[in-house]
């Protein structure tokens, strides 16, 4: 069996042993100040949304013919989001269809409010919402998402032409 | 084998930051910086655990943590530049007397904390009474005494019966 050599630290000029790579340390020093930097430049992007968990940023905004979808743009491993719909149009019966993709990354916890019937297609789970009045209205979708990664799917209202929309879902 | 990913992450990720944050953020132990610690253990425990409180996926979490630290320190072991990364390396901050002002400032020391640990470790009174001060890996500074500090006669005698 091989044994180990133990090195001994050399004696300074001072008289100390001791392993001091000055040269070594310097660059590190060099090296923690410019991490220092990116923490606060991740903290910067955190405080601005781009990390998910709200801020101006974490979500973003697409209009559709027949409203608007409030979608999350940076979302968190495990923890909850949500989307928004606001119909635009006065009708008794307004549909969001959301293309399978999205059910790999996301789980819905909570429809508010709930949906009348779904119905499951190639294009993927359209949701039929009943209102009373006809007047336009606003669906939210609580969700949790599952896995992490970049979440590509698509959302139509309506039944008009699908919109592409991303999340990022940060692990 | 998310629990294992999850913990060699979490050993990663950690050991990058603290490494990074520098020797002196953890080692000077205040009241404050204990009840940080606590803070940064419980975060970490949530995102070490996610949803899975079971007693299978804890044991494996301890197991991944225990592993990656043997498995890092013979990394250190075979490859001793690999060690200058992880530990650091020590820093001398007073040799002969005489203090490394540009050392102090880059590891964040201030003279106060070496007369503190110069009273507390040989009860020194002044800076002249220090040979060597040196912020050693693990953060905390030794002290090197300018005069072996002898015990009276009288009491070697004592001492000695």
């Amino acid at each position: 069996m091989n044994e180990i050599e133990i090195s001994q630290p050399p004696i300074r000029d001072d008289g100390l042993q001791i392993e001091e790579d000055r040269s070594f340390q310097e660059r590190f020093w060099t090296i923690e100040r410019w991490a220092w930097l990116v923490f606060g430049l991740i903290l910067l992007l955190a405080l601005t949304g781009l990390m998910g968990g709200g801020g101006l940023l974490s979500h973003s905004t697409v209009d559709l013919e027949a409203g608007q979808v409030d979608y999350p743009r940076v979302a968190r491993w495990e923890s909850a989001d949500e989307i928004t719909v606001a119909f635009a149009s006065s009708s008794p019966e307004h549909r969001l269809t959301i293309s399978p993709q999205f059910s790999k990354y996301f789980q819905i916890e909570d429809i508010q409010p709930l949906p009348d019937r779904s119905l499951a297609s190639s294009a993927g789970e359209t949701m039929v919402f009943k209102s009373e009045d006809g007047s336009p209205s606003q669906v939210v979708l609580h969700l949790r998402a599952q896995r992490p990664g970049l979440a590509r799917y698509d959302v139509s209202l309506d039944g008009g032409s699908p919109v592409g929309a991303t999340t990022v879902v940060l692990p | 084998m998310e629990s294992i990913l999850r913990g060699i992450a979490i050993y990663t990720i950690l050991l990058v930051i603290l490494r990074l944050s520098g020797r002196r953020t953890l080692a000077q132990m205040t009241a404050f910086d204990f009840v940080l610690l606590l803070i940064i253990a419980e975060t970490t425990q949530q995102a070490l655990l996610g949803d899975d409180f079971s007693i299978a996926n804890a044991v494996l979490l301890i197991l991944t943590l225990f592993v990656a630290d043997v498995v890092l320190s013979y990394v250190k072991e075979w490859m001793p530049s690999a060690g200058k990364w992880i530990d650091g390396v020590p820093t001398v901050l007073i040799s002969l007397g005489k203090p490394d002002q540009r050392a102090m400032q880059r590891a964040r020391v201030a003279m106060d904390d070496i007369l503190d640990a110069a009273r507390e470790q040989h009860g020194l009174e002044r800076l002249d009474q220090i040979k060597f001060a040196v912020l050693e890996v693990g953060g905390h500074l030794s002290i090197i005494p300018a005069e072996k500090i002898s015990l009276p006669r009288a009491s070697r005698r004592t001492a000695a019966q």
